[in-house]
């Protein structure tokens, strides 16, 4: 277990700096996009996606575009993206399976074998869910959790609560610090009795949370000692969203717009049966 | 209790956001004006406000790493897990304890992509709103007070976790069932999702209970104190009448979807399967259609009509005590 927590630690890490799937630093390079700007364009691509009647799976599979190119643009890997989006199927496949039993009617054959709506509405289920992830994933990975935190805090959100998005997340790591110790604490003098008893649960958790407690208000007056009352500091030096911004959220607001109402896959085939 | 953005429909999005979004702007207000009475001078040991911040972090944290043990309902698309949003709010207070579970939510969101974007508005009103501002206020407070020995206590903790859980497994029945992208029938859903919610529930409770009970062991200047005065006796039967109503409707409906009830059963043995032969005159047709038209759940889903099943008996029971005692 307290391997566990030694990596659940080193993620959170990760996770505070953006670490996780960048390639070297090329990224930083390249002019950046306002985050305000990209999580504005990620929640328009999530409405529009998600707006997609179920059973157009084909026009579904147009809006993998987005994740692709930001994922290029930004410098995030897309195949670590996708791997990671996965975690998402366990839930979504075990509900879209109904949809298989219960729209039986058939829609196409392929050589002899009839597919029926079933079939497309589950695969449908199947790719909204990865591509609401992957667009998710890429608005933190590619910059950072604190800079996110930041990106909402301009956008508008009460400065109360972005403080407790950061405090939430750092206080994370103090508490798994305190379950490390106590782990580490109950292996030493276990020797080798692994589980422990169910009736000693509940003083655990509670002597997690006196602890945690305890050692979080030690932290909290040294803050308050160095003149930190209640709100994270706005920052000194901040990017003022600038054109390309502006022409990157128009953009692809467009774009989305276009795939959405203008059915292009349904144009193509109509042009390719005339030829 | 995560939902998915792939089950929602953007109305259910546009709705759910503008309820969650509002929310929220209330809890901010409300614990802004807490923080701020705070003077720099004062020692932070004497102004109790002066921790709500780290303990917000820090309780938030809990919560946090306890909503990570989690596991796939079958056939819901939703996670089964504890919410944490009563032990929460009787630390934190209702307003910076729903604001406490939604940062947890968020951050759940934007880390792990556990419950998306989309479906944001939906699991902050599921699990924080409904454990935080209905499920604390109207069953665990009025359950307890100061004085309350430790197993009341535990057996408010319990109620109201139950009580939570069980609102927020409906809720999410009835916004996947409002999005319509699953072809799941409703009452197999809410069969699914009902009772494996009130075994979590029972759960949380215990989990709850333990650590309130070290809380008040150790550090009893934690608890939100100053809202567990003497509570009215009215509110205490009211509590115990929702609670009772989705603990026993939740058992109640989940028996009878399994299995038929002793007069369909027995009917079914004499007739040996066969259906009984159908004499319909005109006033058994009338009397059939004036019967769905006035019955106010003319489909009836057992889970959800044993929950307001129960919950209308013990209020008419008590409403009828009410007009004997004043008589």
């Amino acid at each position: 277990m307290s391997e566990q927590l030694h990596r659940m630690l080193a993620r959170l890490a990760n996770f505070e700096s953006g670490a996780i799937g960048n390639q070297n630093d090329t990224r930083k390079q390249a002019p950046r996009i306002d985050l305000r700007a990209r999580a504005i364009v990620s929640l328009i691509y999530l409405i529009i996606m998600l707006s997609v009647p179920i059973n157009r799976l084909s026009e579904l599979l147009i809006f993998a575009a987005f994740p692709i190119i930001t994922a290029a643009q930004t410098g995030v890997r897309y195949g670590c993206i996708a791997r990671q989006s996965l975690i998402a199927l366990p839930f979504v496949a075990v509900i879209g399976v109904f949809n298989i039993f219960y729209n039986r009617e058939p829609i196409f054959a392929i050589g002899g074998v009839i597919i029926a709506v079933g079939w497309i509405e589950f695969f449908s289920i199947i790719v909204r869910a990865m591509l609401s992830v992957q667009a998710l994933l890429l608005l933190v990975r590619a910059e950072g959790y604190n800079a996110l935190c930041r990106a909402l805090r301009r956008l508008g959100l009460p400065s109360v609560f972005t403080t407790q998005l950061l405090m939430l997340y750092r206080y994370t790591s103090l508490l798994l610090e305190q379950l490390l110790s106590l782990v580490r604490a109950r292996q030493a003098r276990s020797f080798g009795r692994r589980a422990l008893p169910v009736r000693d649960w509940g003083a655990v958790i509670g002597e997690l949370t006196v602890r945690t407690v305890d050692r979080s208000e030690r932290i909290s007056q040294a803050m308050w000692a160095r003149g930190f009352r209640g709100r994270m500091p706005d920052e000194q030096q901040v990017q003022r969203w600038q054109w390309r911004d502006t022409i990157y959220l128009t953009a692809w607001c467009l774009v989305l717009s276009v795939i959405r109402f203008t059915h292009p896959v349904e144009r193509i085939v109509t042009l390719f049966n005339k030829l | 209790m995560h939902m998915s953005d792939a089950l929602i429909s953007p109305s259910v999005f546009a709705a759910t956001s503008a309820i969650a979004i509002a929310l929220v702007g209330i809890a901010t207000r409300q614990v802004s004006r807490t923080t701020r009475k705070r003077s720099i001078d004062t020692p932070i040991e004497e102004v109790r406000e002066q921790r709500i911040v780290p303990l917000m972090g820090v309780m938030g944290a809990l919560i946090f790493a306890a909503q990570m043990l989690n596991f796939a309902i079958p056939a819901t698309g939703s996670s089964g897990h504890i919410v944490g949003g009563i032990l929460l709010a009787a630390i934190l207070g209702p307003w910076a304890g729903f604001l406490t579970l939604t940062s947890v939510i968020v951050v759940q969101c934007l880390l792990f992509a556990d419950g998306g974007l989309m479906a944001l508005g939906c699991n902050v009103v599921n699990m924080a709103a409904l454990s935080c501002l209905v499920a604390y206020p109207l069953v665990f407070k009025p359950l307890v007070h100061h004085s309350s020995s430790a197993l009341r206590w535990g057996a408010a903790s319990i109620a109201a976790s139950i009580t939570a859980l069980t609102m927020g497994a409906l809720a999410v029945t009835i916004e996947t069932e409002m999005s319509g992208i699953t072809a799941l029938p409703y009452s197999r859903f809410i069969l699914f999702m009902l009772p494996i919610h009130l075994l979590i529930g029972l759960g949380e409770g215990l989990a709850t209970a333990a650590v309130i009970a070290a809380l008040r062991r150790y550090r009893p200047d934690l608890l939100h104190d100053a809202e567990y005065s003497e509570p009215k006796r009215r509110s205490f039967i009211f509590a115990a009448i929702i609670a009772l109503a989705l603990i026993g409707g939740t058992i109640a409906g989940s028996i009878a979807s399994t299995d038929p009830d002793g007069l369909e059963w027995s009917i079914e043995r004499t007739t040996e399967g066969k259906e009984l032969a159908q004499h319909q005159s005109t006033m058994h047709q009338g009397a059939a259609e004036t019967q769905q038209t006035i019955a106010l759940l003319p489909d009836y889903n057992t889970t959800l009509s044993g929950i307001i099943g129960i919950g209308a008996t013990l209020a008419v029971i008590y409403s009828l005590s009410l007009l004997l005692r004043r008589q």
